[in-house]
């Protein structure tokens, strides 16, 4: 099979795998290599979907000895198998790299014989290319559940990201979808990568020789609506891990109908909507100081047509209005349609003049949103509304107008607060 | 009625140097921001004047100077405490924030032609009387100068992520990766380290219509500033490789001679910089000529591009937000866009078969609690 055959199945099987991240590494390139990470991901394409592509996304191989579910690569699907050879791999990051078309590889595998030997051959892709090539971009190795502590130690410390999936957020989701995977084993994965990465970035500081290991962490991925498990669940979840590991970052992927699939699995078009109001949520707890019980409660969903953070002011009125000029910023960053870079701002301008609501709007604040919770210098008329029942159903109309006809809710931007 | 005020015309050529001389000359003379016009005088300006009535007294302005006045006034207090100098003119010197300094030039780089007036503004604000002006974000001339500093970062990073190089060999054989961009601003400068500290091992060029850079590895060996980016290159050159000698490919290669040498010294070293694209380059005419022969490797990426791409996800809003459609053909992977547009729904409805379960009720939506 011809390099092009494989690639085209190699790829197909690896983008139901959200994460594409190329940030948090920094390497300088190697005297006589090619490649480096500045610590700013760049992607360098969008496919039609809206995703974008910063890394090359393969899987070495989609042979699996396991039975997943949710997964397209699994033993009894029947789809069409490759298996690259690490060479392979190695050739065409370093020609996409050089064509600038990628920032690096991001490789992961089925379970070709054994975890242990599946995680081998990726691990020697990694360190060819860095120690055979120079290589001085960015790499994000997938472990494979169950492979052992050696090879982790191993692939650390040629990548600059190693991630274990927690594929399905509670126990009992993975013995019904996903029974060779368990929960311990992959905490267990993410216990050791974080405590090697913390060893390693304190040697560092000590000695500038000392070997890095994943210097961009770990991050892992959630299928969502493949199982019945709630939104309050999957955030504890999440806080548990960013918590406990360190993870910089969790990837909510909206189950997607695959090739071939099980019974088992909901047949029906994929919740963009839900993935984003979880990546929303995600950025409450990691930017803005809220904690995952303040959102939701553990059987409780996300709301589809209001950001959290606006349905968590409407069910805490009497935490306002808060005073654009007066109030810290942990309290300013709770104010719906109100972002961080908005925050800085109003904290920069303050300190000169009192602001108005006509500085406010300047800013890039969602004023719908954030005009019923605030008070200024001057007379703010939409305040009124704030003890007003009609309020949410306001700004839930506001929220679908601007949204405007769309078969999802994927076209909001992530960063909209 | 009260006489207008009469007008300075400042005539600019486009860079952030020429700016700063002459909103220097136009502080120093106390020239307030409501009687000063500054107009970019780029050879596209002539053709297409964009202050019409203002052309004839654009042109009288050039001759006259800006300067005449500049010698005998006296700084406000407000200007003492800053932080950095806007250089050492003749009449005097010019205190202001380094922050105005690095947003200025930033800013300078936009291709608004109003960004000059709105930057002169400010400066003239920071030195009469509010000294902490760039801190007010809500200040509308603040926030104009930080949505331009944005567009411009954008910009830069937008070329870092859509330049496509392509292997083109020159007529000494060896090879340069070559590209063609087009950048919405003046960025190509600001934007080239980026590509010498990840691509220093080899010969690149990128081409673009308003300037184009070329970078020899083997120049930059020569030059091994203390400063430089790829100093560990360097070192290695310097260090007795056999390259170290070879003459550097473009600037002394090219069959055109010195005279239509198009090529001048950069700031990074190994970096060249030329006005335009330079026809005269072998590089250019290497790249040109292999411009129809689309190499394995970009159909190995065209093939990634389509499988990776997730038809159950289709979401085009999405997509043209992060990359409109102007940067589309410059991106060999783009062509496969419309077919795959068209595509996905039917893609996704036979998916959806496919999955669906032999007998019985497709269960619909996810249960709710």
């Amino acid at each position: 099979m011809d390099v092009r055959r494989k690639l085209t199945i190699l790829a197909d099987a690896a983008k139901y795998d959200a994460s594409c991240a190329s940030s948090g590494g920094r390497r300088e390139r190697q005297k006589g290599g090619m490649g480096n990470a500045k610590g700013m991901g760049i992607c360098h394409s969008y496919t039609p979907d809206g995703r974008c592509v910063s890394l090359l996304k393969i899987l070495l191989s989609n042979y699996c000895i396991y039975d997943c579910q949710y997964c397209v690569n699994r033993i009894s699907s029947d789809v069409p198998r490759a298996t690259f050879t690490p060479d392979e791999v190695v050739k065409l990051t370093l020609d996409f790299y050089r064509r600038n078309y990628i920032e690096g590889l991001f490789l992961s595998s089925g379970v070709v014989k054994s975890p242990d030997a599946t995680m081998e051959r990726m691990v020697e892709v990694a360190r060819s290319l860095r120690e055979d090539h120079r290589f001085g971009g960015y790499i994000h190795l997938k472990v494979i559940a169950n492979a052992s502590a050696a090879l982790i130690e191993k692939a650390g410390r040629h990548a600059d990201r190693v991630s274990a999936n927690v594929e399905l957020p509670t126990e009992a989701d993975l013995a019904r979808l996903a029974p060779e995977k368990k929960m311990d084993a992959v905490h267990d994965a993410m216990g050791l990568i974080h405590a090697r990465h913390d060893e390693a970035a304190v040697e560092r500081q000590s000695s500038r020789h000392a070997p890095a290991f994943a210097p961009a962490g770990q991050s892992t991925q959630m299928i969502v609506g493949a199982t019945p498990t709630a939104d309050g669940r999957i955030l504890a979840l999440s806080s548990r891990l960013y918590q406990q590991h360190g993870l910089r970052r969790v990837y909510y992927s909206a189950f997607s109908p695959i090739p071939f699939g099980d019974p088992r699995l909901p047949v029906k078009s994929i919740e963009n909507g839900r993935e984003h109001r979880l990546y929303q949520a995600d950025w409450l707890l990691r930017y803005y100081g809220f904690e995952h019980g303040e959102l939701l409660s553990p059987d409780e969903n996300l709301d589809l047509d209001l950001d959290p953070k606006t349905t968590w002011a409407l069910r805490n009125r009497q935490s306002f209005p808060v005073d654009i000029n007066a109030a810290p910023k942990e309290t300013l960053l709770r104010i719906p349609g109100v972002g961080v870079r908005s925050v800085e701002r109003i904290l920069s301008s303050r300190r000169e003049r009192s602001l108005r609501l006509a500085d406010i709007a300047r800013l890039g604040v969602a004023m719908t949103r954030a005009a019923p919770f605030i008070v200024t210098l001057d007379h703010n008329q939409a305040l009124a509304s704030l003890d007003d029942e009609a309020l949410a159903a306001r700004l839930r109309d506001a929220a679908l107008r601007a949204r405007g006809p769309g078969p999802n809710h994927a076209q909001l931007s992530l960063f909209a607060a | 009625m009260m006489p207008s005020p009469p007008r300075v015309i400042a005539t600019l050529d486009g860079t952030f140097a020429d700016f700063r001389d002459k909103a220097r000359a136009c502080m120093l003379a106390s020239v307030s921001p409501d009687s000063v016009d500054f107009v970019q005088d780029t050879p596209h300006d002539r053709q297409a004047p964009l202050f019409g009535q203002g052309a004839t007294a654009m042109v009288a302005a050039r001759g006259a100077g800006l300067v005449q006045s500049a010698a005998s006034v006296q700084l406000p207090a407000s200007m003492q405490s800053p932080a950095s100098v806007m250089g050492a003119p003749a009449g005097g010197a010019l205190s202001v924030p380094r922050a105005y300094v690095e947003l200025s030039a930033t800013v300078a780089l936009h291709c608004d032609p109003r960004r000059w007036d709105v930057l002169y503004r400010v400066l003239y604000r920071l030195c009469h009387g509010e000294p902490r002006l760039l801190f007010i974000e809500t200040d509308e001339d603040v926030r104009r100068l930080r949505l331009y500093e944005g567009a411009v970062g954008r910009d830069v990073h937008k070329m870092h992520a859509f330049v496509r190089f392509r292997r083109a060999t020159l007529p000494d054989g060896r090879a340069v990766f070559a590209s063609f961009y087009e950048p919405d601003h003046d960025v190509l400068r600001r934007a080239i380290p980026h590509f010498v500290a990840r691509f220093g091992d080899e010969a690149f060029a990128i081409f673009t219509p308003r300037a184009s850079a070329m970078f020899d590895p083997e120049r930059a060996c020569e030059s091994a500033g203390p400063a430089s980016e790829p100093r560990s290159d360097a070192a290695a050159c310097n260090a007795g490789e056999s390259g170290a000698a070879a003459p550097a490919a473009e600037p002394r290669s090219g069959a055109a001679g010195s005279a239509a040498e198009p090529w001048a010294e950069g700031a990074a070293p190994g970096v060249t910089f030329a006005k335009g694209v330079p026809d005269a380059s072998a590089a250019f005419a290497a790249f040109r000529s292999d411009t129809a022969r689309e190499d394995e490797i970009t159909g190995h990426f065209q093939a990634y591009y389509r499988s990776i791409f997730n038809p159950a996800r289709l979401n085009e809003r999405a997509m043209r937000g992060e990359m409109p459609r102007r940067f589309w053909g410059l991106l060999p992977e783009a062509r496969a866009i419309p077919e795959l547009v068209a595509g996905a729904r039917e893609r996704e409805a036979r998916m959806l078969e496919a999955g669906a379960p032999p007998t019985g009720a497709r269960p619909r939506g996810r249960p709710r609690s």
